[in-house]
């Protein structure tokens, strides 16, 4: 028996030196092993502690270092201008029932839709149903539709505003925009990126719910009865009618026009911002005339631009990349495309109509006035944009904000301080759905735009380790000499759930008990005794 | 669609983007962590054991992944004796035989034949010199040979040992299934009467010189319930006679009656207890002619069964005891069982870390708890015994009435078990129990209550004579009773329903064939690799584990919780802040590593700190605490609430910033939704990743290059994704990263996330919690300076320089167990 007890007091350790000699154990891999060799940080007073001042140390000065370029760097000047009385009082906006003044600009327009109005006394109902103004509009022939191109209805405003720090060239001139939902998810989603692209692949489903001539309009157009049930729909000159509704047209011709697609299609397109905005100083001069640019950016003949430029306000990637001129698709809607198309009429084979399309009770030619002069479907003056145009794709860049300013025109002269007026053509109506608009003239930092709160930010970090450090620090002073008490905390944890076990040798050569040795404060001898 | 369902429609796309809030990914990594960790245990070089029989390293077989976290759970472990704590090589040690003729007095004459001196060189046991057995074997019958030569003679036949013998040296070697058998045939051989051949048919033994073939006629195997066996031989004179070898208790309740007086029952019974309180194993050897004409009509009954549908252990039992009684004793042998390296340590170990460790085994009673004292199971505790068998037969109820002492048996198991929670409440006892006791406690309705509330005051036990249900049953009950994990570990056959009954089932891979290892979740080859399976394998795959599944969810809820103030501004239209793509590689590529690598390899404490025979049970008592690494509410809490805080800062950071003004690089251009929203991305995939080095514990360069190259991935994959005009049908990406890294302010942004939040908030909170209110973990984190030999580790796997792997050098002192206490 004496043996056996021998045999069991020895430890089971000394058996990998006894193995040792039998042969090498098969996968001496350290990391297989999990014995490579690894930091492992405990976290300690010290390292923690410089830890937070290493943070404060670097963060402070970032802060500081962007707020200084700030205060240098970056002017900005934000006019909101959608609350000026002009506008509040626009009268084409669908609130408004004063129609006529709408088209004062439109003289051409006026006389036609008060004809309209004098013979079928219907001026109140168009009114009505909303901005698109001139609806009912069957009489017109279609040269005098052709009359109508270059007509821009507005309302006219200006702003007078007061720079007091000059903006240092180039000053970036943005349009600002406030409870638009670009990020909303239909938003986004409503384009086809391959149209965008001019590619031929056409992924226009996505377009959905502007995807098609006439897609938003059937119900503005059409009445329905209690039931929901079409009754009856207005007389559509442009020969659109859905199948299935009471229409005096044929389905043939409504189903060749449904299969029109707009391009840019999307509600994307359709929304875009359109006003147009004018800076000028104080004697008047043009600084900036953003409306005398063509769709590609050059000055349109006659105009004055002033020192600005619309050409670099888009990435490049979208301009030279994911925007191009649609592909050559017959189904493909656009507003060049139509006026051409409309030029031609005559010679257009019917069964492929384009701009025009067939009555086939009179077998004479109808025009689709709205589209022929590039605008969208019943929508007159609303112009379908073009895909190349920078305001755009500057437009398509979905903002991650219902707040976001775009870039709207860049000015290549300095702004001193002065007095200075924005004459805005007001289009884009941003009340009925409660946003603002406003513009923006700043200027940029190293950091890019405004990043002040980011600046705050730093420093309250910063600030706030430096606090830790100090707090930690003095804890760690306090401490330091009676880590004793921790430890007590720790054996009466230890006692409590009777661990008998802990012995002085077990904590020699740590940090812990060397301090209480130094501190002389106290012995331990076998805990649990 | 109507307005309703366009409504209805976006709001469900707004939940869907919260999908990710659950990690499906976190199934598949932690699988693999799993398999990984299994992996380590497979090629563990501690738990390897040489075998010199099959001459390789046995390693760790785990058969199963999923109860990796559950090792370190355990609280209840059950063991088996032999082959499991002693090594299961039998060394024959003595011999007790009874002589023929009888004293004047009647009793028989016992002689201690074999000397226990058990270390000669060439022999397993001594003979003694003068004795020929030639003599006395060669011409007579069984019966009529000496009593040494008879009992050599039956130690040599009453066997399923088979034989081959080395023609070149004319040595015999022997293989059995049983490690005993073989010892006694050794032995046998050793004094001559070798086991020449051995086929189905028969058995020769060489006696001297002389060849005696004896046909076997039948062979009654071991059934667990008999505990014995039985061989049918015929003779060279053509008479049939039965060997029976097998326990004491069923050998000497089938001996003729008035074979054995009064004092020879006390003579066999202070000599088993004299073996047994030296650890002994004893087997006792009777034997008896069997009539011709009773043998065959035993015969066809037996046939009757064999060649019958109805099999049952029942049957076979009955129709064995049949022909094995009426036997006239021939002796009792011993042999020893060496106790394994390392056991006392492991148990006490166990014991320490409160687990309750229970012995069963098939022994007697003192043989079970001179082991147990042996390996630690006892250290310094009164051992309350409850020994029936003892009881019935001291109290001479033998000839009372199998009914009669079934009573009387209850009522003292009853009386015993009351008396042992008394005691059991004021100190630590342990428990000793036969199988005859245990089997009322289990059976007996009024009884097993008591049992139970007994079983709940021990913490270690000794059952012993126990049938394989019996241990089944055990593990059984406590499984029901607690919902603590259990643990069973045995090398047997007889181990197999306990270990298939226990929650995780140990199987050790011994001599006693592999059915044990084929019903294990884990297979190791000694038992005091169970320490390091349990407490630092176990351990790491628990804290792993909860690592890998707190940190997959913080890393999929950091991402989504920035989306539900976004939802504020985007209308709820279900607007996903992040690209598709990035979304969707974001668990595989760019999160993936970190809690991976934590899963695999990470370790909270050194594995020599969780060995130390102080340190290490502390460190695995604490384990079974909620809320440490057990999953539960109280584990991911913190997970949780790093997420929410740290996504709703990374959404004040960036978009309060953004809302003054957009991402505008310096040419005065206006970013999109993607770029900022790949800059949010970017922020939450760099904060996760440094959150993970604040988190692991043991940085290796493994570590370091999961979380870098993670971090990198992002500008890689920017990259990548931003090269393409149109991937796979999204162009939001396309030249996205270089508008985003040419913005200094995407960078100030990275910087202030990854750095700034993640020191002010979990940073601070790490050191309040640690220096503030350590847990038991981090004060042993602290306590052990462990980073001494680490720096002669190699870097990584390559290199096979593993051998300076050194245990610190602590002078632990032996803890004293002192069980009084405890409770």
């Amino acid at each position: 028996m004496s043996s056996v007890n021998s045999e069991l007091s020895e430890p089971p350790k000394g058996t990998r030196e006894e193995d040792a000699d039998q042969s090498a154990r098969p996968s001496e891999n350290a990391c297989v092993q999990q014995q490579l060799r690894a930091w492992q940080p405990t976290y300690g007073s010290i390292g923690s502690i410089l830890c937070f001042v290493l943070v404060a140390a670097g963060f402070i000065p970032t802060g500081a270092m962007m707020l200084v370029a700030h205060r240098e760097d970056l002017v900005s000047v934000d006019i909101r201008y959608d609350d000026l009385e002009e506008i509040r009082e626009c009268p084409w906006v669908r609130t408004d029932s004063s129609f006529e003044r709408c088209y004062e600009t439109c003289t051409e327009a006026k006389r036609l839709v008060n004809a309209e109005c004098s013979q079928q006394k219907k001026c109140g109902q168009i009114a009505n149903l909303g901005p698109n103004c001139p609806r009912n509009v069957s009489d017109l022939q279609y040269h005098e539709y052709a009359n109508l191109e270059g007509c821009d209805p507005h309302c006219n405003t200006s702003v007078t505003f007061t720079v007091t720090e000059t903006l240092n060239a180039p000053v970036y001139f943005y349009y600002k925009l406030d409870k638009f939902y670009q990020n909303h998810r239909n938003f986004v989603e409503s384009r086809s990126q391959n149209q965008l692209a001019g590619w031929s692949t056409y992924d226009g489903e996505f377009c959905n719910p502007l995807l098609k001539v006439g897609d938003k309009t059937e119900d503005d157009y059409c009445h329905r009865s209690t039931n929901g049930e079409v009754t009856e729909c207005e007389y559509l000159p442009f020969g659109y009618c859905p199948l299935d509704s009471g229409c005096n047209m044929q389905a043939p011709v409504v189903n060749q026009l449904g299969d029109f697609r707009y391009a840019p299609c999307g509600l994307s397109a359709w929304a875009m911002f359109n006003d147009s905005l004018i800076l000028k100083n104080s004697d008047g001069d043009i600084i900036c005339d953003g409306d005398a640019f063509a769709v590609d950016g050059s000055v349109k003949t006659g105009r004055q631009s002033g020192n600005c430029r619309k050409t670099g306000i888009a990435w490049s990637a979208d301009k030279y990349k994911n925007f191009d001129t649609p592909h050559r698709d017959p189904k493909f809607l656009t507003a060049e495309g139509l006026r051409a198309e409309f030029e031609n009429c005559e010679s257009v084979n019917w069964e492929i109509p384009r701009g025009c399309t067939l009555d086939p009770s009179s077998h004479s030619k109808i025009v689709m006035p709205h589209l022929m002069n590039g605008w969208y479907a019943f929508e007159p003056y609303h112009k379908i944009p073009t895909q190349t145009d920078e305001d755009f794709i500057v437009w398509s860049k979905i903002a991650i904000l219902p707040k976001f300013q775009k870039l709207y025109r860049i000015i290549d002269v300095d702004i001193p301080p002065g007095v200075y007026t924005m004459d805005i053509k007001h289009r884009f109506d941003v009340h009925h759905f409660g946003g603002k608009k406003s513009f923006v003239l700043a200027t940029t930092a190293w950091t890019g735009g405004s990043a002040h709160f980011l600046a705050i930010l730093y420093i309250t970090l910063g600030s706030l380790s430096f606090v830790f450090a100090v707090v930690f620090m003095v804890h760690h002073a306090l401490t330091v000499h009676k880590r004793a008490h921790i430890l007590e905390h720790w054996i009466e944890e230890a006692q409590k759930r009777s661990w008998k076990y802990v012995t002085r040798a077990d904590l020699r050569g740590t940090g812990l008990i060397s301090s209480v040795d130094e501190a002389g404060s106290r012995r331990f001898s076998i805990v649990g005794n | 669609y109507s307005n309703a369902t366009l409504l209805g429609m976006n709001y469900m796309t707004y939940f869907i983007l919260f999908s990710f809030m659950i990690p499906i990914s976190l199934f598949v990594t932690v699988e693999m962590c799993k398999a990984c960790q299994i992996v380590l245990m497979a090629f563990d070089q501690e738990m390897m054991h040489w075998v010199e029989e099959k001459g390789e390293w046995v390693p760790c077989r785990p058969k199963t992944s999923d109860l990796n976290d559950q090792l370190a759970l355990v609280k209840y472990i059950f063991t088996d004796k032999t082959g499991t704590l002693t090594e299961n090589v039998m060394k024959y040690v003595e011999g007790v035989i009874a002589s023929t003729a009888r004293l004047p007095n009647g009793d028989r004459k016992w002689t201690t034949h074999l000397g226990n001196e058990i270390d000669s060189i060439n022999k397993s046991c001594d003979v003694p010199a003068s004795q020929s057995f030639d003599g006395t074997f060669h011409n007579n019958r069984f019966g009529d040979s000496s009593d040494t030569a008879r009992f050599l003679a039956a130690v040599s036949l009453c066997h399923a040992v088979v034989s081959f013998e080395n023609k070149i040296t004319g040595e015999y070697t022997f293989e059995g299934s049983s490690p005993d058998e073989v010892a006694l045939v050794k032995c046998a051989r050793d004094n001559d009467f070798t086991l020449a051949r051995r086929t189905s048919k028969s058995i020769t033994i060489r006696v001297g010189l002389t060849d005696h073939t004896y046909e076997i006629v039948e062979e009654l195997e071991f059934t667990a319930t008999r505990k014995m066996m039985s061989i049918v031989l015929k003779d060279a004179f053509g008479d049939l006679l039965i060997i029976s070898k097998g326990a004491d208790s069923s050998i000497i309740a089938r001996l003729a009656s008035g074979n054995l007086t009064q004092t020879d029952r006390e003579t066999i019974e202070s000599h088993l207890v004299k073996s047994a309180s030296n650890g002994l194993r004893t087997l006792c050897l009777a034997w008896r002619h069997i009539p011709n004409f009773a043998y065959n009509t035993w015969r066809d009954e037996y046939l009757s069964y064999i060649q019958g549908t109805e099999k049952s252990d029942e049957k076979y039992d009955a129709l064995c005891d049949k022909l094995e009684n009426n036997l006239s004793i021939i002796g009792i042998t011993a042999y020893e069982d060496k106790l394994q390296d390392g056991v006392p340590d492991t148990i006490r170990f166990f014991l320490k870390s409160n687990l309750v460790v229970w012995m069963l085994t098939g022994d007697k009673l003192e043989t079970g708890v001179e082991i147990g004292k042996n390996c630690g199971l006892v250290d310094n505790c009164r051992i309350f015994e409850i020994n029936l068998v003892k009881e019935q037969t001291r109290e001479y109820i033998v000839d009372q009435s199998h009914e009669e002492r079934k009573k009387c048996g209850i009522q003292f198991v009853k009386d015993k078990m009351k008396e042992a929670i008394t005691e059991a409440s004021q100190e630590a006892i342990v428990l000793a129990v036969d199988g005859l006791a245990l089997d009322h406690a289990m059976t007996v309705e009024e009884l097993t209550p008591i049992f139970v509330e007994l079983s709940a005051l021990i913490k270690s036990a000794i059952l012993c004579r126990l049938t394989p249900a019996q241990k089944g049953q055990i593990v059984d009950l406590f499984k029901k009773k607690s919902n603590e994990t259990t643990l069973a570990i045995g090398d047997g056959s007889n181990d197999a329903t306990m270990i298939t009954a226990s929650d995780v089932g140990i199987g050790i891979i011994g001599l006693e064939g592999s059915q044990a290892e084929l019903a294990s979740d884990y297979a190791i080859s000694r038992f005091r690799h169970l320490k390091r399976l349990v407490a630092v394998h176990g351990r790491y795959s628990l804290y792993r584990n909860s690592m890998c599944i707190g940190f997959s969810f913080y890393k999929n809820m950091f991402l989504v919780v920035p989306q539900i103030p976004f939802a504020f501004s985007c209308a709820f239209s279900g607007m996903s802040l992040y690209e598709a793509w990035l979304l969707t590689i974001k668990n595989t590529a760019f999160t993936f590593l970190p809690p991976f690598f934590m899963g695999c390899f990470d370790k909270d404490i050194p594995e020599e700190v969780l060995e130390d025979p102080v340190a290490g049970p502390q460190l695995l008592a604490e384990l079974g605490k909620k809320g440490l690494y057990r999953v539960g509410i109280k584990m991911m809490l913190p997970w949780y609430c790093a997420a929410f805080v740290h996504g709703v800062l990374v959404y004040i950071v960036s978009f309060t910033y953004l809302e003054n003004q957009d991402t505008d690089v310096k040419d005065g251009k206006i970013s999109g939704i993607f770029t900022t929203g790949t800059a949010v991305f970017s922020c939450v995939v760099v904060t996760v990743c440094t959150k993970a080095l604040i988190h692991i514990k043991e940085l290796s360069v493994i570590q370091f290059a999961g979380v870098l190259i993670s971090i990198l991935l992002v500008p890689v994959t920017l990259f990548f994704l931003s090269a393409f005009e149109m991937f796979f049908g999204y162009t939001h990406m396309y030249q996205v990263a270089l508008y985003l890294m040419s913005d200094p302010k995407f960078y100030l942004l990275l910087f202030i996330t990854s750095v700034g939040i993640l020191c002010i908030c979990d940073f601070s909170a790490l050191y309040l919690q640690r220096h503030a209110y350590p847990s038991l973990r981090d004060l042993w984190q602290e306590l052990f300076p462990y980073q001494e030999d680490y720096s002669k580790r190699p870097l990584l796997g390559c290199s096979p320089n593993v051998s300076n792997k050194v245990a610190p050098k602590k002078e632990c002192e032996m803890p004293e167990m002192n069980k009084a206490n405890d409770t």
